[in-house]
């Protein structure tokens, strides 16, 4: 889930990762609200759910720290 | 394959799971359940929508105004904006999947408010440990709220530490929100006036709530007592999804 800024020009990226087991959003909607916040002060937010996470379904074939270590470098990368 | 957008003035934030049968006619809409209820079970919703679409049901999740990934502060919320999102879903499902016949799942507190939603399209309610007083459910809040600080003046004793006395509240409710939340309940006897009601539940003892259609799960689950952690009760789940795409 991405939040913008009204003006993205050169806005800087923020990646937020789960806390734990929880799905992105969480805990106490923290995610949300420090990325609507960020958004205000001229950064692109995103949340992610990690591999087997809230929305994301599990990969297979690999543990499950292989997995989120091939998430977070995915996500890194492609923001 | 999910798609989120935003309704309700762009305000409320919907998760559509398009059917593998892109002409199927049916739409299962989810009320999610709050608050601690609904970080615990986000990740068993998710799974169950996924499964209901690919067997054929088009599906709709939401988070309600003020919570999850839906915009405004609970403490700005009433009862009145949930009940309404609740009917906008209802109608941006249909109008995203064409469906005719409308499922409406209602999980925990979800399920109260499901059951005072009415609309021509819906088909049937099913209620997963459905809480069945609006004011059984504060208390119960209250006595969360109660435990987490017992659990923290415990911790303070243990390590020897000055305990601070702040108020703990999990989770802040308007007064006007709780009011109104204390004046709902589920009628078991007002489906007749309306689509039937299906309860799918992890207690055994709400077979005397007098439900017309009760199933036991087939596992126990005790909600109040766990703050923490995610759960994914697949019992629970298969038992849903047997419901929803029965004919």
């Amino acid at each position: 889930m991405v939040t913008i800024p009204d003006d993205m020009e050169g806005a800087p990226v923020v990646v937020l990762f789960n806390a734990g087991l929880l799905h992105r959003a969480e805990p106490y909607r923290m995610n949300v609200l420090v990325s609507r916040h960020l958004a205000q002060i001229g950064y692109i937010t995103i949340r992610i759910d990690l591999s087997g996470k809230g929305d994301t379904p599990a990969r297979s074939q690999t543990s499950n720290r292989e997995s989120v270590a091939l998430g977070i470098h995915q996500e890194i990368s492609g923001a | 394959m999910i798609e989120p957008f935003f309704f309700r003035d762009e305000q409320v934030v919907g998760f559509y799971h398009p059917s593998s049968d892109p002409n199927s006619s049916r739409l299962l809409v989810i009320c999610p359940p709050f608050f601690d209820d609904y970080r615990r079970s986000f990740r068993a919703l998710s799974e169950l929508a996924i499964s209901c679409a690919d067997q054929g049901v088009h599906v709709l999740r939401f988070d309600c105004f003020g919570t999850g990934e839906s915009h405004g502060l609970l403490e700005e919320v009433t009862l009145e904006d949930w009940k309404e999102d609740i009917r906008a879903a209802i109608d941006e499902g249909i109008e995203l999947s064409g469906a005719g016949q409308v499922d409406l799942l209602g999980v925990r507190f979800g399920a109260t408010l499901a059951a005072q939603s009415r609309h021509s399209k819906i088909m049937r309610y099913i209620f997963w440990d459905p809480v069945m007083s609006g004011k059984g459910y504060l208390e119960l809040l209250n006595r969360s709220n109660q435990a987490i600080e017992l659990r923290h003046k415990n911790i303070a004793k243990e390590r020897n530490l000055t305990f601070e006395k702040i108020p703990y509240e999990n989770f802040f409710l308007s007064v006007a929100l709780r009011q109104d939340i204390s004046r709902i309940f589920i009628d078991p006897n007002e489906c007749e006036s309306s689509a039937p009601y299906f309860v799918i539940s992890t207690n055994k003892a709400d077979r005397a709530l007098g439900f017309a259609h009760y199933e036991f799960a087939g596992i126990d689950y005790d909600w109040p007592d766990y703050h923490n952690g995610v759960l994914s009760q697949k019992p629970v789940l298969e038992a849903i999804v047997r419901r929803v795409t029965e004919p």
